[in-house]
């Protein structure tokens, strides 16, 4: 990806979208790839580890996918009004599973507490992510 | 030789808010290939059994004017005394069980009821095949693998309910 293609996708000034990538590249989540002009850009794997009241939650990229998500997706929005971003972090989990085939929604609800309905509401909402990142899970 | 189609809660699920045309579409192709789809009683209890999921526009399914127009049926209720049905549902959850790495106990009858749905058909004659429409990957291999261990050999179709299969759904689908 150049610094052209992320100010076409965000809409933002092109010294707003250099100073950003510098600062991703500084950090190590974005590696040169290509160091003629325009340079390219590749997004390191990511993966944030909180740590809050003991409790530990990781952050992995297919999670921020779906979070990203709920500004077009009305179901995902409203799941994590009800339930919380760690409700849908595991309920990411669950579609994981449903896409490998290896869960149904009636079980994901008896054993996230919800009805059979919003389980097969959710996990077909988190289906596309699940599908796009599981080659890249780990 | 009558096709009965067999559709689970994800299909409706799929079919997305009452603005979306997905659900026309569907509505149309059925109507069109003349065709109903049997839901288990399971099935009809999902669909309306949580007043919460209404807040989700993919809840917000109009699956009643299906049963107006003709082309959702509920389902004659399961016959456990059916020895073929009831052994159909027995290996169905020890399959799913073992497909979703679960104990047995904790497979329930709402998980094996679209096999069993299916196996009564083929017994009773009702249907000479079985098309199951649906997004629970294990009970669709559970039907593929099972039913024809019991003499349903290619009477038997599993059918996953993608976005892409309702997009293009049309009437020769059925």
């Amino acid at each position: 990806m150049t610094v052209a293609n992320i100010v076409d996708e965000l809409d933002i000034p092109q010294g707003t979208a250099y100073d950003y990538i510098q600062k991703l590249e500084a950090a190590g989540l974005v590696e040169k790839t290509r160091n003629q002009r325009p340079s390219e850009y590749d997004a390191e794997s990511l993966s944030l580890t909180l740590s809050t009241d003991g409790e530990t939650q990781t952050i992995t990229p297919a999670l921020i996918a779906a979070v990203a998500r709920r500004d077009e997706n009305d179901d995902i929005d409203i799941y994590i009004e009800r339930h919380g971003l760690d409700g849908l972090a595991v309920a990411l989990e669950y579609a994981e599973e449903y896409v490998d085939g290896t869960v149904n929604h009636r079980i994901a609800a008896r054993e996230l507490d919800l009805s059979p309905l919003e389980a097969e509401i959710i996990l077909q909402a988190l289906e596309p992510v699940a599908t796009e990142y599981a080659d890249a899970a780990v | 030789m009558t096709t009965a189609y067999v559709a689970d809660t994800g299909v409706f699920v799929r079919c997305g808010g009452p603005d979306k045309d997905t659900f026309q579409r569907l509505r149309r192709a059925l109507r069109q290939a003349g065709v109903s789809l049997r839901i288990p009683q399971r099935v009809y209890e999902e669909l309306g059994g949580d007043p919460a999921a209404d807040e989700y526009p993919s809840g917000n399914i109009p699956y009643p004017d299906g049963f107006e127009e003709g082309w959702i049926v509920v389902a004659d209720k399961l016959d456990y005394a059916n020895p073929l049905v009831s052994t159909v549902m027995d290996d169905t959850r020890r399959y799913i069980a073992n497909e979703t790495d679960r104990d047995e106990d904790h497979i329930e009858k709402a998980d094996t009821a679209l096999v069993g749905l299916a196996a009564q058909l083929l017994d009773t004659g009702e249907a000479s095949s079985v098309v199951l429409l649906t997004t629970d990957k294990p009970a669709g291999n559970a039907a593929e693998t099972l039913l024809p261990q019991h003499g349903f050999s290619d009477r038997i179709e599993f059918r996953y309910v993608s976005v892409e299969y309702l997009e293009t759904v049309t009437a020769d689908t059925f």
